[in-house]
């Protein structure tokens, strides 16, 4: 055999190899990521850790269906489709910190993945790329919610001493009620705010919308052109 | 060879007779909606409706103009509901109205039923027209939150949804008060006009907010706005909400506006529920008085004075709807209440 055919057939068989491995690893990627439009899975709940230090920060990012409920015992579980939850959702906490996100966008995902948090207080939520949230029955003397990305957040029946309202990117938010509030708008955000005998401040982009209802004592929002300024990170 | 020319000629000059005289009315038509087009570019809505209804007066089937005047209407009166007043204007129309009757038309569906039927076609045209009748009248008018309202609605009626969305957004950041744009920005979230492409419950449960969002948006900037009124009432009975508060909203509608009969019937029977006898009497005898043909209101009136013990009234009330009833059915469920309670007595 001469040494040009023997190159030749070294060289095939090398590629024979690379494509039948590519194959192989390239595969084992597509398998673990769950079809988006199929409609068959097993759902599972995941328990978080929560009882080991209170949690007063909670941030989340991604597409999730999220219930923010005020209760005596503390609890917060994930729910959804085995693969997804078990593999794409990460839960990292730092000190009174919780982070829950997504390694992959689930926008298109048939099944929703919802997160339910039952607990005492909260400090501050921050939600962010299409989190839809709800709050219900929540008493509290501060909360701070900071909103991102086309996320939606309802706090109904609430009772709330201070909040501060941060939304960027066309959010929307529906608070009621708060005694006093601080808003920031910006980015075609909207805000309905519910105000139980205090004040509101703060300042709002010219493309956003501003609702205000309630007993309101003073007000002084100022509606700048443009936009309000961006949050720093 | 001289009769033949003879004989072509006098063709040529009746076909041309034939032709001027029954194309007579187009032309003319044609140059009132241009110049109804002119004023409506302009911003002048006043004007343009003026013309407009000249022209239905005088062209009762041109069916150009009936969409002309609806999209000056809703300009020229912002606080109408666009697709009762097309309705309205277009009811005597000899077209078929089918696309206008169910307005929440899915792009797909009407452009099934269109494809076969030439008329539904031309209704098409004449709604993309006026589609860019609008667009022109903007690009002269960019800051007039009308203008994008109009376009809205004519999109929201093809089940553009998008579109829609836009224009509606664009005019409330233009106004901050316009109540019927936001009414109408929250019909594009509502269940059914979700598009194929939403489908995961998160879209679900998304629009179902910025439903909710829109509808109190619009109520809080116009209290008395009846749309407002009741799809509020809606989201209230939706969501589980308190009797009480409930009632607390149904008494500002009726405070704010007494003629808003919807809440009036839905207070009363609310508070029937709750057991306050003396505050559903009050709401079924305003009931029966403003609708004193009605057999319902009646029969509500007289079960109610019976519940209070007061039979006899009851039983009176109830024998007036008996006679106001088309309906077998109500009358012999009636007739079997007047003889329980009049043996009773």
């Amino acid at each position: 055999m001469k040494l040009t055919n023997k190159i030749l057939l070294v060289f095939l068989i090398l590629l024979v190899l690379l494509v039948t491995a590519y194959k192989i690893i390239f595969n084992s990627i597509v398998e673990l990521i769950p079809s988006a439009t199929d409609k068959k899975a097993e759902y599972i709940y995941r328990m978080l850790p929560l009882t080991e230090m209170p949690i007063k920060v909670i941030e989340i990012k991604g597409r999730f269906i999220v219930e923010f409920i005020k209760s005596d015992s503390v609890l917060a579980a994930i729910n959804g489709p085995d693969n997804l939850v078990n593999n794409y959702i990460v839960v990292e906490r730092k000190g009174n910190k919780m982070l829950i996100r997504s390694k992959i966008d689930l926008t298109n995902y048939y099944h929703p993945i919802s997160i339910r948090f039952n607990m005492k207080n909260l400090r501050m939520i921050a939600l962010s790329n299409g989190t839809v949230a709800s709050m219900e029955k929540f008493y509290g003397d501060s909360l701070n919610i900071t909103l991102e990305d086309s996320t939606i957040f309802n706090a109904a029946s609430s009772k709330i001493i201070q909040t501060n309202i941060t939304c960027w990117k066309t959010s929307t938010a529906m608070i009621s009620k708060t005694k006093n509030a601080t808003v920031q708008l910006s980015d075609e955000s909207n805000l309905l705010l519910t105000i139980d005998g205090g004040e509101v401040r703060g300042t709002i982009g010219e493309k956003t919308d501003f609702g205000l209802e309630g007993n309101i004592k003073k007000k002084s929002v100022i509606k700048v052109k443009g936009e309000t300024g961006r949050r720093e990170k | 060879m001289r009769t033949k020319f003879l004989f072509l000629i006098s063709i040529l000059v009746l076909t041309t007779v034939f032709f001027s005289l029954g194309c007579k009315s187009a032309p003319e038509s044609d140059k009132m909606i241009k110049e109804g087009n002119a004023k409506f570019e302009n911003a002048d809505f006043v004007g343009a409706e003026k013309i407009f209804a000249e022209v239905i007066k005088k062209y009762p089937d041109n069916l150009k103009a009936y969409f002309k005047f609806a999209s000056v209407r809703v300009c020229s009166n912002p606080g109408i509901n666009f697709l009762d007043e097309l309705m309205w204007i277009t009811k005597e129309k000899p077209y078929p109205h089918n696309l206008l009757e169910y307005p929440v038309v899915f792009r797909r569906y009407a452009e099934e039923i269109i494809k076969n039927n030439k008329e539904r076609k031309k209704e098409l045209l004449n709604i993309s027209d006026e589609i860019s009748a609008f667009t022109l009248a903007i690009k002269k008018n960019p800051n007039n939150a009308k203008l994008y309202r109009g376009r809205a609605e004519w999109h929201f009626l093809l089940g553009d949804k998008r579109e829609a969305l836009n224009d509606f957004t664009k005019a409330i950041q233009l106004d901050n008060n316009f109540d019927m744009a936001f009414l109408m920005r929250a019909r594009c979230y509502t269940r059914n006009f979700m598009s194929y492409t939403e489908h995961n419950y998160a879209d679900f449960y998304e629009s179902d907010l910025k439903n909710k969002y829109n509808i109190r948006r619009a109520y809080q900037i116009n209290p008395k706005n009846i749309m407002a009124q009741t799809e509020l009432y809606t989201i209230y009975v939706k969501d589980k909400v308190s009797t009480e508060e409930k009632l607390e909203l149904l008494s500002k509608i009726i405070s704010s506006d007494s003629t808003n009969w919807i809440a009036r019937i839905n207070r009363a029977r609310l508070l029937k529920e709750m057991k306050n006898n003396k505050g559903a009497l009050h709401d079924f005898e305003q009931l029966a008085k403003k609708f004193p043909e009605d057999s319902w209101y009646r029969e509500q009136l007289g079960n109610q004075k019976i519940e209070m013990g007061m039979i006899s009234e009851g039983v009176k009330d109830l024998r007036k709807a008996q006679t106001l009833s088309h309906y077998p059915q109500q009358i012999k469920w009636m007739q079997k209440e007047i003889d329980k309670y009049s043996k009773h007595k």
